[in-house]
């Protein structure tokens, strides 16, 4: 009697869960195992666990990296100023080499044509380990097949992801283009990025974090050496706008020297290869000092990422060893200017001496 | 590691079942109990390996008081062994445990500035202190042996009681262990044993953890809950509480099953209790055995002892308080548990001297019932001001939407999305009344489970019916919904965003 049970109970569940990961590895929502099937979208909204499988199993020939602010970019607008098929691997707070392990993934993968480079200057002061680890995501970025259980049994595969493919390819409607994309749940505006942001009070003497300023420059001998590796690639490294009021912030505390001088590290080190271009929009105060673009002091919206876009396309911006230094003079200035001045405009109370 | 866990189902536990099985069929009796205890080490430093030196030592101090008794045959002995062994023991809870919380209240009663170590709990160490404090306690009052090394290893570490209870007793595991006919595969206690672990596992996972979605949100909010939201809350943490913590109990009950070991049961339908002291022989009987045996005893046989009156009867207030503020203190290191113990204490006391003479009907099981949802929402304040503000809101009226606003918490659950997402593309109004009617039907479905059979009666009832085709498909479809329960893609917002 009990055998009968015990045959019956274990068949019977074991048969039910091999089906259920038969489900998850016929439709593969995290593109673990396979590209998309039957016809349906790519729908990736959950960046963390979906980049490594596109990597691996989507078409491309150029690769976008970078942090949330990267996120926004579109990539039918990619697709078009730079006549590329190209693929996000972003990773929001992460380190550059996360950025890098998605690179050399996609080296083993496909052919690398370009890449887009968006810098962050915590990714690149910070550790020199990919931060994997520190999340629950690692089953399905690392090559151990037996935690793909993880994977192939989970109730959110199977009752959120799976449904949604078919959701957004028969139901609502999906921009492919957009993955990952963040803008449309946010605002932006002038409002509500002084609502976020509260100057210090005082002006810090100019500070020098050493530890921060090595990690930085072994981060740029790290990129160098994939560049040096792969001279048929054309790397594109955008220094995107950064609001005003984090270089407030940056000026206030006292770090805005060194992070001037890294810029300057890096641009110098970038002018040695001639499979790099560097854009630098951080004293553009059309893109930086209308706050209009910010739902905080760091993420703009959409808009800046179409333009950054169109203006990289147009080859504007570039920045070199040559003009590096004059560029970020003017950005100091436009700092000073804001944090000695003009910042009273939106916070009539903040300290400008 | 956890027995939710996928790990522990689809590696640990068949590769543990295997070799104790296959060594037990080769004979190698010593050798499986070795091995026994080299995976039970693996299961409790999986987490955290450094746990393994404090484990290892709490052991090897406590094996070795019990080998002092065994050698010294003076007359002070015992009463040194017994001094020795508690200084030991509370010792080692003292500094892990309570440390921390000693200090924070030496700093806050002498304005003073003493630095806090910050230690991390290790795993179980509450259980399997108590455990090994029982043994030596028992051995100074010449009521155990001393057993050999790896038959105390085994009662220690084995791995289904380890972290999480029950509070087995060395008379009742190491016999076992020494019985080598329990070393044959049994069909009927595996059978056992798969239905308990499958049972527990449903109520941890299906139960337990949805309805913590609601609770952990409850508390959260707790500056604006109104009155029957907070009972709501309070009621789903009492559910939330028994599932949890008797799904794990059944799971381990069920582990033991299968290696052919009984495990104590340690909880018998705490909620169908007509009195604060029923209610204690069914809720972590274990714990209440533990502390009636080591405190309430001998503190009630001193009492009696007195020979003035009044201190005979002082003895019999005094004793049920103390054994349950030494209860909340040992579930935690905050105030909130002390006054829990102390609210146990003198519902117990009360009870006792019989001021609350009811019979068993309705009235008392509602009493107890409102008042052990009462406690519940005590025990679940993680300070002082959460309780109070909890508190308050339990007994000052008001009324307001927050109900609405909590149980948008159950969102999260999959199984909640894609109707959730098609009633806010059509009717997004609608899901103002679906989620508190979700609510509404695990608050139901929790009552309904706990007015029917638990899980041993089930078992029973089962044994007796041969096994129904009905109940095994059930068993088939929940253990398979609890398995893929066990993993989620987690949200991971960027924190300055």
């Amino acid at each position: 009697m009990e055998q009968k049970f015990l045959k019956r109970f274990y068949i019977g569940l074991f048969a039910i869960l091999a089906a259920l990961a038969a489900i998850v590895i016929l439709f593969d929502p995290f593109y673990h195992y396979h590209d998309t099937v039957f016809g349906l979208k790519h729908v990736l909204e959950d960046r963390d666990y979906q980049v490594a499988g596109t990597i691996d199993h989507f078409t491309y020939d150029a690769i976008l990296l970078g942090t949330s602010t990267a996120e926004n970019n579109d990539l039918a607008q990619f697709r078009a100023n730079f006549g590329c098929e190209p693929l996000k691997a972003i990773r929001a707070g992460g380190s550059n080499a996360d950025f890098l392990t998605y690179l050399d993934r996609a080296y083993k993968k496909q052919e690398i044509k370009k890449v887009f480079y968006f810098i962050d200057y915590v990714a690149l002061e910070g550790d020199l380990k990919p931060t994997f680890d520190r999340m629950d995501t690692d089953f399905i970025t690392n090559a151990n097949p037996f935690d793909d259980v993880k994977y192939l049994l989970n109730k959110d595969i199977l009752l959120k992801n799976i449904p949604l493919q078919f959701v957004y390819t028969y139901g609502l409607s999906y921009d492919e283009d957009n993955p990952y994309s963040w803008y449309q749940t946010k605002t932006f505006s002038t409002a509500a990025v002084t609502g976020r942001y509260f100057p210090r009070e005082e002006f810090c003497a100019e500070t020098f974090d050493q530890t921060t300023y090595d990690n930085f420059t072994a981060n740029i001998g790290l990129i160098s050496e994939r560049i040096t590796a792969h001279p048929e690639t054309e790397f594109y490294v955008i220094f995107s706008p950064i609001s005003i009021l984090w270089w407030d912030e940056a000026y206030r505390s006292g770090q805005i020297d060194q992070k001037i001088r890294e810029t300057q590290e890096f641009v110098k080190a970038m002018d040695a290869f001639s499979n790099v271009k560097v854009y630098y929009f951080q004293n553009d105060r059309e893109l930086a000092a209308n706050l209009d673009n910010y739902m905080d002091s760091v993420h703009f919206s959409y808009e800046v990422n179409r333009e950054i876009c169109d203006r990289i396309a147009r080859d504007e911006n570039r920045v070199t060893a040559a003009n590096c230094e004059a560029l970020t003079e003017d950005l100091y200035q436009m700092t000073e200017q804001f944090s000695r001045g003009d910042i009273l405009q939106y916070y009539p109370e903040a300290t400008i001496e | 590691m956890l027995f939710n866990s996928q790990i522990f189902i689809f590696l640990f536990l068949p590769l543990t079942l295997g070799g104790w099985y296959l060594l037990g069929h080769l004979k190698l009796y010593r050798v499986s109990q070795a091995f026994l205890v080299g995976m039970s080490l693996w299961f409790y430093g999986y987490f955290h390996p450094s746990y393994l030196l404090i484990i290892l030592g709490s052991m090897a101090g406590n094996y070795l008081i019990s080998l002092l008794l065994e050698k010294w045959k003076g007359k002070h002995a015992p009463k040194v062994c017994l001094a020795l062994g508690l200084a030991f023991n509370i010792g080692i809870l003292g500094y892990y445990k309570y440390y921390d919380f000693f200090v924070e209240n030496v700093n806050a009663l002498f304005k003073a500035d003493f630095t806090l170590k910050h230690i991390i709990l290790p795993l179980g160490i509450s259980f399997f202190t108590l455990q090994q404090l029982s043994y030596v306690i028992d051995r100074c009052w010449g009521t155990a042996p001393h057993y050999k090394l790896l038959d105390y290893l085994c009662f220690v570490t084995y791995f289904p009681q380890l972290i999480a209870g029950p509070i087995v007793l060395h008379s009742e595991m190491i016999p076992q262990f020494q019985d080598l006919e329990k070393r044959k595969f049994s069909a009927t206690d595996f059978a056992d044993g798969t239905i308990l672990f499958c049972l527990g596992l449903i109520k941890k996972v299906l139960l337990a953890d949805t309805l913590a979605l609601f609770v952990n949100e409850g508390f959260t909010k707790v500056w604006w809950l109104d009155m029957p939201t907070a009972w709501i809350v309070a009621l789903a943490y009492a559910f939330e509480l028994y599932f949890d913590f008797s799904g794990y109990c059944d799971m381990a009950l069920g582990i033991g099953k299968m290696f052919r070991f009984d495990l104590p049961v340690n909880f018998k339908s705490p909620y169908k209790s007509h009195s604060v002291t029923e209610y204690w022989q069914r809720w972590h009987y274990t714990l209440t055995r533990f502390l009636t045996t080591y405190l309430y005893m001998p503190l009630t046989m001193k009492g009696m002892r007195k020979k003035n009156k009044k201190v005979k009867k002082l003895y019999t207030v005094i004793t049920p308080l103390v054994v349950f503020l030494v209860s909340g203190i040992w579930h935690g290191a905050s105030w909130t548990f002390v006054l829990w113990g102390l609210f146990w204490g003198i519902a117990a006391v009360w009870a006792q001297r019989k001021f609350w003479k009811l019979k068993k009907n309705f009235a008392s099981w509602i009493c107890t019932f409102v008042f052990t949802v009462f406690a519940a929402a005590v025990f679940r304040s993680e300070t002082w001001l959460v309780m109070c503000r909890f508190l308050k809101a339990m007994f000052v009226p008001s009324l307001s939407k927050i109900l609405i606003e909590i149980s948008f918490a159950f969102e999260g659950l999959s199984e909640n999305y894609v109707w959730s997402r098609l009633l806010e593309q059509l009717r997004p109004g609608l899901l103002n009344v679906a989620y508190p009617a979700f609510l509404a039907f695990m608050l139901l479905i929790s009552a309904l489970i706990l007015r029917g059979k638990n899980a041993q009666e089930i078992l029973a009832e089962q044994k007796a019916k041969g096994y129904t085709g009905k109940f095994t498909v059930l068993l088939v479809l929940f253990t398979a919904w609890a398995i893929i329960s066990l993993n989620q893609v987690s949200t991971f917002l960027y924190f300055n965003f």
